[in-house]
């Protein structure tokens, strides 16, 4: 369904992603773990045209890295981003109305269902976002997401600075996202919940892919583990 | 036709930039004024005038049987620098008369560059003739033997504007409105000391923020309702006399205007007739182009200036200067400024209103003048660059040389 | 006392017609980050082109005509200069807006003159609409302030009441995440340039007949809307119009009823000497204030408030 080819990402002059070759397949939940500051969200944002790039990002047959932002959008992939990046100054139920209206009809994502997932966010619908606590906000980002009705959801360090409580809900939120069938480029720093919800797992060091396989495959490369990812 | 008169005001910039060589044995008059920038249409307006003047003089066979005049111009972009870098250059090309009239600084960069030029180049001496008085004080201070005015000093226009309003039984109660720089300052003191002197009461003043900073007059149109005014005497000019009538119009301000420059075509075109009409705007102006006096160079004026610039002649005192020197080179039997300035005090004009002379005092131009009033039905509307304002005006009054003629301020030493 | 409502009701106008190229000014900054020193510009060129429409096919054509050709000249403009300018280079900023600023200026002195044109009121419009206090207000008066406030209220409507304004109001916190929302917003902000140079233009069209059609109107008028703005808070369309009227009575009450230093000088210290400190003082007035007043308040605002009444950020 996704797949980048020779991904390389800029930032000004400094040359962050060297190369990336990763794939998402349809259904199928992927994780991209590794060390703070390897390029994990540069990939995101590359995907998402946030970013310079060179190189292919083959999505649905289509290259994303001919198109602007929001046709990346517009062709089904969803993005939550690592600081969630609500509407602060706008309730919940507008961020939700900015959702743009979906060109196809029986949409699998309506608002009634949205909400009936996240029923903390029903209760809130006319507060302004900007007060939410963290886990709300990371809710009102995913429902956002989903309202657009994707076919990939991109999500970025969903648990990072939650309470413990609230990286439990997240959590079974990433599980039932799954049980939906959606496809999930997920990066999680917390090494158990990715290997727990992932199908398959990517280990990302310094702007380049240096493992590729089944969270099985990936218990059985201790070296791995303490190469890329134990500080 | 804009267009065509921004290209020959161009053509004059490039002239004025690549001065030729000028010819031997002629006289040779500079008119510097800004022929770039923002006053850049005046200016080429100005020194359209003068060559059109100097070249009837020539073409009737120039002065003392013979001799010609030549004209160029000298752009000074309106910077008071640049004024005095072209009179260093007017002094190389041997210029003899200098000619200017837009700034009162400029005028003052002049009168000092010339003093200094010819306490040092004895022989070679220049003279400046400025065609506006504004409030440059050059005959009321800093008169001077190689210096004289072709227009009649601020006192004298609001002095004739007041006599004018006294016969012409315009006498309630006085608002002033003056732009807030030196010129509409010494408007406004000379004319309240005149009106006091005349016993007309001022019930009130303001001095505005000038050049089209003060957006909406309305607050001062109920300053002026409030205060019991029946007459707005006013120095604005531009877009602030464009506002003020506006606004008091709109308003129903019942008011006449007696405005210094009401005359300005480009107000009359903004405004319009019916505007100026309700305003019963009055001006103090040196002819009137509906009232020739019977004058014959003025019927042919009107008549050739309209052809040859699309313009109204509407304007006469440059054609004083021009008789005025032209006068006094005849009566020196010397082109020469230091001879023909020794005879321009005394030069006697002819003029739409009478007769007017220079002073010998002060060279200070005195001449008869004229209160005009809106006319919508006069036979000439103004004309100005190929647009025909749609109205003119009529005089209401003409004040005499003699009430004209306030006693001179200042005495010119002969050297 | 009598003149009260003559003075209101002129001061809101004014307010009313600042607030017109405020608008534009303002939401212009918030969406694309960039000040745009030409936007009184378009209000000249609204003043002459409403002008020349109104010679060719009368006034009301102007007011439709005018509007939409300035819209698309701004697409245009956005397109070629500012879309090119990066939100942290100010410097290029101004002078790229300065200068094109100055180009218009030129272009409208080569194309009409460096004189006021005859753009008058529409016949239909003259006469006196009601008298208050001794004075008419003119029908003219009325309707320019009927339009700006209908203009207001639509504005208003758009930005509160439907997507577009929550796509702006998004837009302007956090632009990026809204094209990764599926919007383009190069599109929006066409659309942002276009409405907000359309309004400055009809505001040009409706009072170049009242004020006067001259090629330094912009120039003149331009600082009043950086005051209008900062103080407001850049960004903010409540700020520009709480501030806008604050100015346009302010200026009209101060000078209407001049108060003098005068009386209160001479009272304390006897009447003063011409040239001395005093003197200055006792010359001290409200109406030679009010155009100072503006700035004042600006400058005050500033040192205590950094971000304006009603910003976001901070200058
Ligand atoms: N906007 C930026 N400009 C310059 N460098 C950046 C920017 N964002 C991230 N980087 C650099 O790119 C590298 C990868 O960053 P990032 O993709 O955010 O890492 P991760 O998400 O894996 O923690 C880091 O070295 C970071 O410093
Ligand atoms: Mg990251």
């Amino acid at each position: 369904m996704l797949e980048t080819r020779n991904l390389n990402a800029f930032y000004g002059k400094s040359h962050v992603l060297h190369g990336v070759g990763l794939r998402v397949n349809s259904h199928e939940v992927v994780a991209l773990v590794g060390r703070n500051g390897v390029g994990r969200s540069t990939l995101i944002k590359a995907i998402m045209r946030e970013v310079q790039t060179t190189g292919q990002i083959i999505f649905d047959g289509e290259d994303l890295a001919q198109m602007p932002t929001h046709q990346v959008a517009r062709s089904g992939i969803a993005y939550v981003p690592e600081h969630r990046e609500i509407f602060a100054g706008l309730t919940v139920a507008e961020n939700l109305a900015l959702v743009r209206a979906k060109p196809r009809t029986g949409a699998l994502w309506d608002i009634a269902r949205v909400l009936r997932r996240f029923p903390n966010l029903a209760e809130r619908m006319n507060t302004d976002a900007g007060v939410l606590s963290g886990g709300e906000q990371q809710m009102l980002a995913t429902a956002r997401a989903l309202l657009s009705d994707p076919k990939l959801i991109l999500i970025d360090e969903p648990t990072e600075g939650l309470a413990p409580r609230i990286v439990q809900d997240i959590a079974r939120i990433l599980h039932e996202l799954k049980q939906d069938g959606l496809a999930i480029l997920l990066v999680e720093q917390k090494l158990d919940i990715a290997l727990d919800v992932a199908d398959r797992i990517y280990v990302m060091g310094h702007g380049d892919i240096v493992f590729e396989g089944t969270p099985a495959e990936f218990e059985g490369h201790p070296d791995i583990r303490r190469d890329w990812l134990e500080v | 036709m804009k267009i065509k008169s921004l290209l020959a005001l161009a053509l004059a910039g490039t002239t004025a930039l690549a001065t030729p060589a000028l010819a031997e044995g002629t006289i040779k008059i500079a008119v510097i004024e800004p022929l770039s920038g923002p006053l850049a249409a005046n200016g080429g307006d100005i020194l359209e005038r003068f060559q059109f003047l100097f070249g009837r003089v020539n073409d009737a066979g120039g002065v003392l049987g013979g001799q010609m005049f030549e004209v160029i111009g000298l752009d000074n972009g309106w910077d008071v620098e640049k004024t005095a870098q072209q009179m260093q250059r007017a002094a190389d090309e041997g210029v003899d008369y200098v000619i200017n009239g837009i700034g009162p600084q400029h005028a003052t960069a002049i009168t000092n560059f010339i003093r200094k030029h010819n306490r040092r180049n004895e022989g070679a001496e220049m003279a400046f003739l400025a065609h506006s008085a504004g409030d440059n004080a050059i005959t009321t201070e800093n008169c001077d033997y190689y210096q004289a005015v072709f227009d009649p000093t601020v006192e004298m226009k609001l002095n004739a504007l007041i006599s004018g309003m006294q016969e012409l039984g315009i006498e309630g109660p006085v608002f002033t409105i003056n732009p807030d720089f030196s010129f509409g300052q010494t408007v406004d003191a000379s004319f309240k000391e005149l009106a006091g002197k005349a016993g007309i009461e001022i019930v009130g003043s303001e001095m505005i923020a000038p050049f089209g900073q003060v957006q909406d007059f309305t607050p001062l149109v109920a300053r002026i309702k409030a205060s019991g005014a029946k007459v707005v005497m006013t120095g604005n000019f531009g877009p602030d006399l464009i506002r003020l009538l506006n606004a008091s119009v709109d308003s129903g301000l019942d008011v006449r205007f007696a405005a210094l420059y009401g005359p300005d075509p480009s107000t009359m075109a903004a405004v319009g007739a019916d505007k100026f009409e309700a305003a019963g705007v009055i001006a103090p102006f040196e002819y009137d182009e509906n009232d020739t006096g019977g004058l014959p160079v003025l019927e042919e004026l009107n008549v050739t200036y309209r052809e040859v610039a699309k313009t109204s002649w509407g304007i006469d005192r440059y054609r004083m200067l021009v008789d005025g020197i032209v006068g006094a080179i005849e009566a020196a039997g010397d082109a020469e400024p230091k001879a023909a300035m020794g005879s321009i005090g005394g030069v006697k004009l002819t003029t739409a209103g009478g007769e007017g002379y220079v002073r010998v005092e002060d060279n200070q131009m005195v001449i008869p003048y004229f209160i005009i009033g809106v006319d919508k039905a006069a036979p000439a509307t103004v004309l100005y660059k190929g647009d025909d304002i749609g109205f003119g005006w009529k005089t209401e009054k003409i004040i005499p040389a003699e009430t004209m003629a306030l006693a001179p301020t200042c005495k010119i030493e002969k050297p | 006392m009598e003149i009260l409502p003559f003075v209101l009701l002129n001061g809101t106008l004014f307010g009313m017609l600042l607030f017109m190229l405020a608008a534009g000014l303002t939401l212009i900054y918030g969406m694309m980050g960039v000040i745009n020193f030409a936007h009184a510009s378009f209000y000249m060129l609204g003043a002459y082109l409403g002008y020349q429409v109104s010679v060719w096919a009368g006034f009301w054509a102007g007011m439709i005509v005018v509007p939409v050709v300035l819209g698309l000249a701004g697409v245009v403009f956005r397109r070629v200069l500012i879309s090119r300018l990066a939100i942290e280079d100010q410097v290029s900023q101004l002078l790229v807006t300065f200068g094109a600023a100055m180009v218009i200026t030129e272009g409208v002195q080569i194309i009409w003159g460096r004189l006021a044109v005859p753009y008058r009121i529409p016949e239909e419009m003259t006469g006196a609409l009601f008298n208050v206090g001794g004075l008419d207000f003119p029908i003219y008066r009325f309707f320019i302030l009927v339009v700006s406030f209908l203009l207001f209220a639509v504005i208003l409507l758009i930005l509160k009441q439907t997507r577009i304004g929550l796509i702006l109001s998004a837009a302007q916190s956090r632009p990026q995440m809204v094209r990764a929302m599926g919007y383009d917003l190069d599109r929006v902000n066409d659309w942002v340039f276009a409405a907000g140079v359309a309004v400055a233009g009809l505001a040009g069209v409706m009072a170049g007949n009242l004020l006067g059609v001259y090629p330094v109107m912009a120039e003149r008028i331009t600082p009043l809307l950086f005051v209008i703005v900062v103080v407001g808070g850049l960004g903010s369309l409540n700020g520009a119009l709480i501030v806008a009227l604050a100015l346009g009575l302010i200026d009209t009450a101060a000078t209407t009823y001049k108060l003098s230093a005068e009386p209160l000088v001479t009272a304390l210290f006897g009447a003063p000497e011409r040239g001395t400190f005093l003197a200055d003082l006792a010359r001290f007035n409200t109406t030679s204030f009010a155009p100072i007043l503006p700035y004042l308040l600006m400058l005050i605002v500033l040192l205590i408030r950094p971000r304006g009444l009603f910003g976001q950020r901070d200058l």
